[in-house]
């Protein structure tokens, strides 16, 4: 039994703990914002934030969470009541299939809530790690630059 | 005869503009005049500026035929500038009137002056410029090789030392990593600014590009030889021997030359670095002058027994690759020790290791293996270059790959392996000690790494192979897993992710020592928790 801090609430999971974190969310509590891409560790489509930063699920153990506040795609808003960063990408369209955009926007967000003002390089190497196949990234650039108010 | 009014804006000049032009020192002293100019029989090149000085320095009625390509027009000047100052003017090759006239006579006249004209920049009037530079280079390597071989009927090609490549300066500045380190993270290339974290405050690397104000568009050749080698700007100020000057003390002054040529072309950029944060006393450059005559103490490599490609990689691996500033153990004012070269050292948080008889490389390197991992960053008989050698990596990917293989052919015939062995793979032995690190290989790692899974299919190696788990200590093996691989943006290479906020330092220890049990045969790692502690403050 391992006990969670999940988006605001606590969770109680009985998944072993070297279950990857992903599965954990995916198929024990069903929350399926955080996809499954490569289980490398290479695309990002799995990305949720522990306390503020950004990290691959698909490679996190349950067990090395511990009393991290964990923070996925759901835990930023709702369809009625979006987070800022939701709210950026849906202005901005920046979704063509999808796949990849709660990790996207997981990543931005952590990166905002470390350096709320990035410059356009400091967001370019922060979304490195999240890969797009459908070729949104111009959109998804507008769209954090839109969060962080620095939309030109 | 309008036409005769302006041609030298473009690629002509007429040579009755250029006699009796003067000609200037590099520190701009007028020091003679052009007399005549000799032009090469049939292929109608000129071959040498005959310079007069009039007894100007005391050089009484002598010539001096000076190759033409080392004559610059300066327009402020109203004249020829040379880039060699007043004393080595004097020492060149310089002959009376009556024996100016054998000067084409014998292959002897111009081996003297373009041997001595080389490191100037000066081009050989009987190559194309692509040979030249290569053959020159060649010649000034070692005595063995070179132009006095050479006859005018043999393509230059043949006569060039086979080591010796397209040795454009861009590929040469590849091999110094000029760029590496002369560049910020979002600044332009070679513009200076990279921050340098030495036990002696933070030094901020220089802007190399021809900027005039910024940069060093106002160096000489010889401003940059003496700065390359020597350690001394042309201000006379004293360089931190961060920069790596000791050891481009071994390069030859035609690959400094042709790397001062490159340098040239690059886009000037006016970035100024910040100003050096020296910790007391050491913001003193005048101390300088006692450190650097302390320390710039350059120990050949034993080159006995090599061929000439061997010693071509000696030089290199010495002298531009400075190899050493990372893999030969510093004392505590930051000199290599000259006991014990390449024996393995700290460097920028990550442990280089050893270069020679001590390689701990599970597998032995052949200069092959060793080509393909200096040139790709991977070898799939070891493992991918990781921390600062995959910036190495991705430099020595744009050299010459001729001079690389020299560097491989040298630096494995160092690393001839002092224990030899098969890779091992001990899976339920390590699980049964480190129950918890066997956990996370589970979840986190087995994935890519174990045998059978995607990354191993294709031909990635299997971390037996991999040196970091048979090194003496643990450290490069938590640096990896707490920096990943090259995760820079828009750069190619292998990748892997950063573990930095997945796992807990428990975790991490328990990782490493599973890693080290089942991979390795040597002894478990003693002071984990240290070395998990240490890695983790070099890799915030």
């Amino acid at each position: 039994m391992t006990i969670l801090r999940l988006n605001g609430a606590s969770r109680s999971v009985t998944a072993t703990p070297d279950t990857p974190l992903l599965y954990v969310l995916r198929d024990e509590l069903g929350l399926h914002g955080a996809k499954f891409g490569c289980g490398l560790g290479q695309c990002g489509a799995c990305t949720v934030l522990l306390d503020d930063r950004p990290v691959f699920s698909c490679l996190t153990p349950l067990g090395s969470v511990g009393d991290r506040l964990v923070t996925t795609v759901e835990g930023l808003g709702s369809e009625s009541a979006p987070g800022r960063m939701q709210s950026a990408f849906a202005a901005e369209q920046a979704a063509q299939c999808g796949y990849c955009i709660a990790g996207m926007i997981m990543r931005a967000e952590g990166l905002l809530r470390r350096n709320p003002k990035p410059s356009e390089a400091e967001i370019r190497t922060a979304l490195a790690p999240n890969l797009c196949r459908c070729g949104t990234h111009m959109r998804i650039l507008r769209a954090v630059r839109r969060a962080a108010g620095t939309a030109t | 005869m309008s036409e005769l009014q302006s041609p030298e804006v473009s690629d002509l000049i007429f040579a009755s503009k250029v006699r009796h032009t003067p000609v200037f020192s590099q520190d701009g002293e007028r020091i003679g005049h052009v007399e005549d100019l000799a032009l090469e029989k049939i292929a109608g090149r000129v071959a040498y500026a005959i310079l007069s000085f009039g007894g100007f320095l005391g050089m009484g009625e002598k010539y001096h035929p000076l190759p033409w390509s080392v004559l610059n027009y300066d327009t402020r000047l109203g004249g020829y500038v040379v880039p060699l100052d007043k004393d080595q003017l004097k020492n060149a090759p310089s002959y009376e009137l009556a024996e100016l006239g054998d000067l084409g006579e014998s292959e002897r006249y111009r081996e003297a002056i373009f041997a001595y004209y080389g490191p100037f920049g000066a081009m050989p009037y009987w190559m194309n410029p692509g040979r030249a530079r290569r053959v020159l280079a060649g010649a000034l390597i070692g005595a063995a090789i070179g132009l006095s071989a050479s006859t005018a009927a043999a393509p230059a090609r043949e006569r060039a030392p086979l080591i010796q490549p397209e040795g454009t300066g861009a590929g040469l500045a590849a091999i110094g990593g000029c760029q590496g380190c002369h560049t910020s993270a979002n600044g332009a290339p070679f513009a200076g600014g990279r921050a340098f974290a030495t036990p002696f405050g933070a030094i901020y690397s220089t802007n190399i590009t021809p900027d005039k104000d910024r940069g060093i568009g106002g160096w000489t050749a010889a401003d940059f030889q003496r700065a390359m080698t020597q350690g001394i700007g042309p201000h006379g100020q004293r360089y931190y021997p961060v920069f790596p000057y000791p050891h481009f003390a071994f390069a030859s002054r035609a690959d400094i030359a042709a790397i001062y040529d490159y340098l040239r072309t690059v886009p000037p950029a006016p970035a100024q670095q910040p100003t050096n944060r020296m910790v007391p006393p050491f913001g003193l450059r005048s101390m300088l002058i006692g450190w650097q005559a302390l320390y710039l103490r350059s120990v050949a490599p034993n080159t006995e027994g090599l061929d000439a490609q061997a010693r071509r990689g000696a030089e290199l691996v010495a002298g531009l690759g400075h190899c050493g500033a990372c893999h030969t153990p510093h004392n505590a004012l930051g000199a290599e020790d000259a006991a014990h070269p390449l024996a393995g050292a700290m460097a920028e948080g990550w442990y280089a290791p050893p270069l020679q008889g001590d390689s701990p490389a599970p597998s032995p390197w052949t200069a092959d293996e060793l080509e393909t991992y200096l040139r790709t960053g991977i070898s799939d008989r070891h493992q991918a270059a990781a921390g600062p050698m995959g910036a190495v990596a991705r430099e020595l990917a744009q050299a010459p790959e001729p001079e690389v293989r020299a560097m491989a052919i040298y630096l494995s015939g160092l690393m001839r392996p002092s224990k030899p062995r098969d890779p091992v793979d001990q899976a339920s032995a390590a699980a049964r000690i480190w129950p918890e690190g066997a956990r996370v290989y589970a979840s986190a790692c087995a994935n890519c790494h174990e045998p059978g899974a995607g990354m191993v299919r294709f031909e990635r190696p299997s971390l037996a192979l991999g040196t970091p788990l048979d090194e003496d200590r643990p450290t490069d093996v938590i640096m990896i897993l707490l920096n990943g691989l090259d995760p820079t943006p828009e750069k190619a290479g292998p990748f892997m992710p950063s573990f930095a906020d997945n796992l807990t330092d428990a975790q991490l220890l328990q990782l490493t020592g599973y890693l080290r049990a089942r991979f390795s045969r040597d002894p478990a790692w003693r002071d984990l928790d240290g070395a998990v502690r240490a890695a983790r403050k070099a890799a915030a």
